[in-house]
């Protein structure tokens, strides 16, 4: 519901044709879009139940390479744009994935985006035909990640039921070696508990110590891991949804006291730690979602947010904040940000990510004034914005960005339904936030350029988080996300 | 349309693991790699928890159970690690940006992703290099070459050091041996038979899994086509299983490589069947209640 809401409210103000019209367009391609998935779940529920033969089920024009799997555990067709119907008939761009194995029993993937069309047949669809000859094909004789968390201990001791709106956003993920014993410790929030995880040798981790709790509606939104005081071990920072301050714990020889607070609350997401100003001592960033107490203004543009809270650190527990001048301050629906040299000044800036708009470049001038300039370089990357990450991506010694955004069966419904019945900027605006990610590779010139769309790296789908690392060694970089919204009871997406 | 709280919203994705190709291009490698699970993904962390030289996977998610941990199994390549410690600025260094010859740059942060913060330590892999020069470019607005740095330890450079210090060495991973796949029927613990044959991994606890024991009763009784059922019971429990299950049909452990050769983010979906031709070659698996009429009529190996 507010999505439609927030729809209304952007097209209002993208002028004719009325709202009422493109909803009414974004109905009638819903209800087409709704036969077609139907249609698209019955091919792919014959294929993952062992069914090589489809006639009947699609046309003769149809020729998934199905002989190279004795298992598809996994399938997904998707309709990326759909024509207009002519004769019954509809021309489709279809993006299909199959995963499964070989008589070998090595996994394989197989997947493209491919030309096809669909024939009117009773009262639904039917698939007839489907350039399959592009696919792309990936192998392995065995999988180099096995899941492993309840052998390790890294197992939550309850369940905690949401209760709030937030709950579903709620995270906190921060890994470091905390005690000094060589091994990586982890802290993991589960909504209302902080818990510490001592990590063991052997890849193993002691039961769960909670560090901090909350109660009520309040949430727990983010934890990050620093050195705040200097001395040469990494302290914590928690952050709360619910109004209330951040909190500061210092790390005494590896377990937390709690040793301060910052501000005085809001609808915090979490914090990002950096050396902001240059002068030795960790700084603060403190992000706000605003969930449960507004709605977004626009679902394009939302400027009913927060902007974020520049926090500078005395390297003693106590922050002074950096106010950002009226002009400056982006209201922004904000999950995180990240901080480094973007514009290659020597110095720091905090480049923000946020939902239902534009991203935010903060950069802190050397005479103590603040300005915000993403537009300015091309960074501001219009979208859904849920994380990002850095790394050198294509190895030019250049650092690059990576920018998750959405990328949703409804996101792509709504742009086909959006069609021709809005101005063609609002039209690329809409593409544009439903397209999904971003990859901002660094340019000899110092700018960036997007590349997410030629290198095929942009459909993460609902994206979480998003990851740069070399996880093979190979010396290339891959890129990962965790994904996924709500998986409910029933299986099939709204 | 109206949400309720048991609707799906871009639920039950399947994770991305893109890895980039030699023509530059990235191809979606999370199922082939095991990073598969089809949880809500939320924080992500890589980090080589078991100091073996290679990056682990950690990621928290909205639905139970809340964690993941997704070990490095594969083979390792060549790797260092590099702590930086900033002389100049905050001594975690970040902002900081490590230069690797020929393979390339990587920055210092303390967050990164969504909701996620981690070691600022770099982790560099070297692909089948031996070792790579290092440049830091410190804070400061210093560039230092700090040597070349050897694969296999994680190590730590000062600023103003022009050099780097061991911290340790890499552990051996763990590997795991390659899983044996039941490619054959022979493989399987069974009686040896000619003919076609349909293996059934069952538990007495999964519903579908009682619910299809008529159909492979019936289809056992027909005699074309031989059914046995591989159980997650151990051998003294299966009689009693199989007389609860009133199976007719043969029933034996199911062997953990077996049910392991067939999981899928780190569990097996029951039932699954196991569909062998007549010459005993893995012909098809089959997951779901129900599901096997079809396979065998296409297939046609009831009808000899």
């Amino acid at each position: 519901m507010t999505l439609v809401l927030s729809l209304m409210l952007t097209f209002a103000l993208a002028g004719s044709p009325t709202p009422r019209e493109v909803l009414q367009g974004i109905d009638q391609q819903e209800t087409l879009n709704l036969e077609l998935e139907a249609h698209f779940d019955q091919v792919c529920s014959a294929l993952k139940a062992g069914r090589h033969d489809l006639s009947g089920l699609v046309g003769p024009g149809v020729r998934f390479p199905i002989d190279e799997f004795v298992q598809v555990p996994s399938c997904s067709l998707r309709a990326l744009s759909v024509g207009k119907v002519v004769d019954d008939t509809i021309a489709l761009r279809v993006l299909w994935d199959l995963d499964g194995r070989d008589a070998r029993g090595a996994r394989r993937s197989v997947r493209a985006e491919s030309d096809g069309e669909v024939v009117r047949e009773g009262k639904g669809w039917k698939l007839s035909r489907l350039d399959t000859s592009n696919a792309h094909r990936v192998e392995r004789d065995a999988p180099r990640f096995v899941e492993r968390a309840a052998e390790a201990g890294l197992v939550l001791p309850q369940v905690v039921t949401p209760i709030s709106p937030a709950a579903f956003l709620s995270s906190g993920l921060a890994i470091r070696d905390v005690d000094g014993d060589g091994i990586a410790d982890v802290f993991v929030i589960d909504r209302q508990t902080l818990y510490l995880y001592r990590g063991k040798p052997g890849l193993h981790f002691a039961p769960p110590v909670a560090i901090a709790r909350t109660g009520g509606d309040t949430i727990l939104s983010g934890v990050s891991l620093g050195d705040l005081d200097g001395d040469g071990d990494p302290d914590l920072v928690l952050t709360t949804w619910r109004d209330r301050p951040v909190r500061l714990f210092r790390n005494e020889h590896g377990t937390f006291v709690e040793a301060g607070k910052v501000g005085r609350g809001g609808q915090h997401q979490g914090t990002v730690l950096s050396d902001l100003d240059g002068d030795g001592k960790l700084d603060l960033a403190v992000v706000s979602y605003p969930l449960g107490y507004a709605i977004p203004s626009s679902f394009l543009n939302a400027d009913n947010g927060d902007p974020p809270e520049l926090w500078l650190g005395n390297g003693d527990f106590t922050f002074h904040q950096l106010p950002l001048p009226a002009r400056v301050a982006k209201h922004h629906w904000s999950f995180g940000g990240v901080a480094a040299d973007f514009l290659h000044r020597g110095g720091m800036q905090l480049y923000v990510f946020n939902d239902y708009g534009v991203k935010d470049l903060y950069v802190l001038d050397r005479d103590g004034g603040v300005s915000e300039v993403s537009a300015q370089y091309g960074l501001n990357d219009p979208g859904g914005g849920m994380s990002a990450d850095l790394g050198d991506v294509d190895n030019d010694d250049r650092v690059d960005l990576y920018v998750a955004n959405m990328f949703s069966k409804a996101g792509t419904r709504i742009a086909n339904g959006v069609g021709a019945r809005v101005p063609e900027a609002t039209r690329d605006l809409v593409s544009k936030f439903v397209r999904g990610n971003t990859l901002f590779l660094g340019q000899p010139d110092g700018g960036y350029a997007d590349h997410a769309v030629d290198l095929e790296v942009h459909r993460g789908l609902w994206s979480f988080a998003s990851l740069l690392a070399d996880v093979d060694n190979d010396s290339r970089l891959e890129v990962l996300i965790a994904n996924g919204f709500i998986s409910g009871k029933k299986r099939k997406d709204l | 349309m109206t949400a309720s709280s048991e609707d799906s919203m871009s639920g039950f994705e399947p994770k991305r693991l893109f890895a980039r190709g030699a023509d530059g291009r990235f191809d979606d490698c999370a199922f082939v790699e095991g990073f598969d699970s089809r949880l809500d993904g939320r924080s992500l962390v890589a980090a080589d928890l078991d100091g073996d030289g290679d990056l682990d996977l950690v990621m928290t998610t909205r639905n139970g159970p809340h964690l993941q941990l997704f070990e490095n199994v594969g083979a390792p390549g060549q790797a260092f690690e590099l702590e930086l410690h900033a002389v100049h600025g905050h001594p975690e260094a970040d902002g900081t940006v490590v230069h690797v010859e020929g393979v390339g740059a990587f920055p210092v942060v303390l967050n990164r992703g969504y909701s996620s913060s981690t070691d600022p330590a770099v982790h560099v892999g070297l692909g089948t290099r031996q070792s790579a020069r290092v440049r830091v470019q410190w804070r400061s607005g210093v560039t230092e070459d700090v040597g070349v740095v050897a694969a296999g330890a994680r190590v730590r450079a000062t600023e103003g050091a022009g050099k780097v210090e061991p911290v340790r060495a890499f552990t051996e991973g763990r590997r795991l041996p390659a899983r044996p796949f039941p490619a054959k029927v022979s493989d399987l613990p069974l009686p040896r038979g000619e003919g076609p044959t349909v293996v059934q991994l069952f538990m007495q606890s999964c519903k579908p899994c009682r619910e299809e024991v008529p159909a492979l009763n019936a289809l056992s009784k027909k005699g074309k086509v031989h059914v046995f059922g591989l159980g997650l019971h151990d051998d003294n429990a299966l009689p009693k299983v199989r007389a609860a299950m009133k199976m007719t049909y043969e029933v034996a452990p199911l062997p953990e490589p077996v049910a392991e050769a067939f999981e899928s983010g780190g569990g097996l979906a029951l039932p699954t069947l196991l569909v062998y031709g007549a010459d005993g070659v893995l012909m098809r698996v089959i997951s779901g209640a129900g599901n096997l009429p079809p396979v065998l009529d296409e297939l046609k190996l009831d009808a000899r």
